[in-house]
């Protein structure tokens, strides 16, 4: 009976939205709305072009092939013609404001990092301790420890750069250095660790 | 609910992804865009090719359809260019004089189409009507006068139910009862 109201413009509104809902998922139902059609044509003599019933069929297996997300993706598109250099330039503006905000990431995390480390730093050099002198029996090992790592290769550069100037060197007291030390050989003189 | 109110119901429904709010859309104005296609193309068959056409560019381009005008004013212009531009395709001149595509409601459509029936056509369509008829008089008295005031009238239910002088749900349920009865009885000739 919904049906029938239906077809003629004369269901309630609130039925109206519950049938609409059954019959776009009930071919049987539509099928119904079709044949109620076709009644009120032959009652008024109108005469249809044979076939014509069938074009619903037809444009239904025509629209099943295309998923009707994709129609309603481009709803109020511009076509794809159009759209083609402006997403060249949104693509190029995405890495450009990428490249920004990374950048700017990055530089705060420097940042960041670089105030933890220099933290970490003045609390170590808080509790660092200044060494004492070595006694002579450890300082000898430590010239002929460094001379056979150099000679072994293990840290080419840096054990023959230490080996070298313990060899040439005696360790003084960092106070005493820095009051005896001559300017020119400051640079010269290995720093403390 | 108006037709037009159902029909923005079914664009809408259509817009949310509902194929089967389309085909009844395309049921409901099948019969009326072929027949205003045939005012233009002389081929029946063509006729039925080009309304399709123009049902599926329609269904393309429902998803921009704002509903400022009736469903059926906006698919009657489709339809009319969809077959001017097969016409200017195939380089020829409508058959008829131009209609207006602004316009559906100008012109008798039913009148003129009558021009341009086929002979198969007209015995498939006397057919049923003889059916139809045949069906209605073997209906009982309520439910024949009130099928006949709608449908040959064009009666709303109100004006139904004052003619025969009962409920609005009475004559709802009369005009069900006649369409089904007649449904059953001519059901092969409308499949």
């Amino acid at each position: 009976m919904q049906i029938s109201a239906f077809v003629d413009g004369e269901l309630p509104d609130n039925e109206a939205d519950l049938l609409l809902r059954r019959m776009g998922q009930d071919a049987e139902l539509r099928h119904r709305v079709a044949e109620y059609l076709a009644i009120g044509r032959a009652l008024r003599g109108e005469i249809s072009v044979p076939g014509v019933d069938r074009i619903h069929e037809r444009v239904s297996a025509e629209i099943d092939d295309k998923p009707l997300e994709d129609l309603i993706a481009t709803a109020g598109s511009p076509p794809t013609s159009a759209i083609r250099p402006l997403a060249g330039a949104a693509v190029a503006a995405t890495v450009a404001l990428l490249a920004i905000f990374g950048l700017q990431q990055t530089t705060s995390v420097d940042e960041s990092d670089a105030k933890t480390l220099a933290g970490s730093v003045a609390a170590t050099d808080a509790g660092y301790t200044v060494p004492q002198p070595l006694d002579e029996q450890l300082r000898q090992y430590y010239m002929s420890h460094g001379a056979t790592a150099t000679e072994f290769g293990a840290n080419g550069i840096n054990s023959r750069f230490v080996s070298l100037r313990m060899s040439e060197e005696t360790l003084q007291d960092p106070a005493d250095d820095e009051e005896t030390a001559p300017a020119e050989d400051t640079e010269e003189q290995p720093t403390q660790p | 609910m108006s037709n037009q109110s159902s029909d923005k119901k079914l664009v809408k429904r259509v817009q949310r992804g509902d194929k089967g709010a389309f085909d009844l859309l395309v049921l409901k104005y099948q019969h009326k865009i072929v027949n205003l296609v045939m005012r233009y193309v002389r081929d029946p068959e063509l006729a039925l090719d080009i309304t399709q056409e123009a049902f599926i560019k329609a269904y393309r381009a429902l998803p921009r359809f704002r509903g400022d005008s009736a469903f059926y004013t906006w698919m009657y212009r489709i339809a009319v260019n969809t077959a001017k531009n097969h016409l200017a395709a195939q380089r020829r001149r409508p058959m008829n004089v131009e209609l207006d595509s602004q316009d559906p409601d100008q012109y008798d459509l039913h009148a003129q189409l009558r021009e341009t029936d086929t002979p198969e056509a007209i015995t498939l369509s006397n057919e049923l009507k003889e059916a139809v008829e045949n069906a209605i008089a073997a209906l009982p008295e309520d439910l024949r006068t009130a099928i006949i005031l709608r449908e040959l009238e064009g009666m709303s239910y109100e004006e139904i139910a004052q003619t025969m002088e009962c409920p609005v749900g009475t004559v709802r349920s009369r005009i069900f009862r006649a369409r089904d009865a007649i449904n059953k009885k001519i059901g092969s000739l409308t499949r």
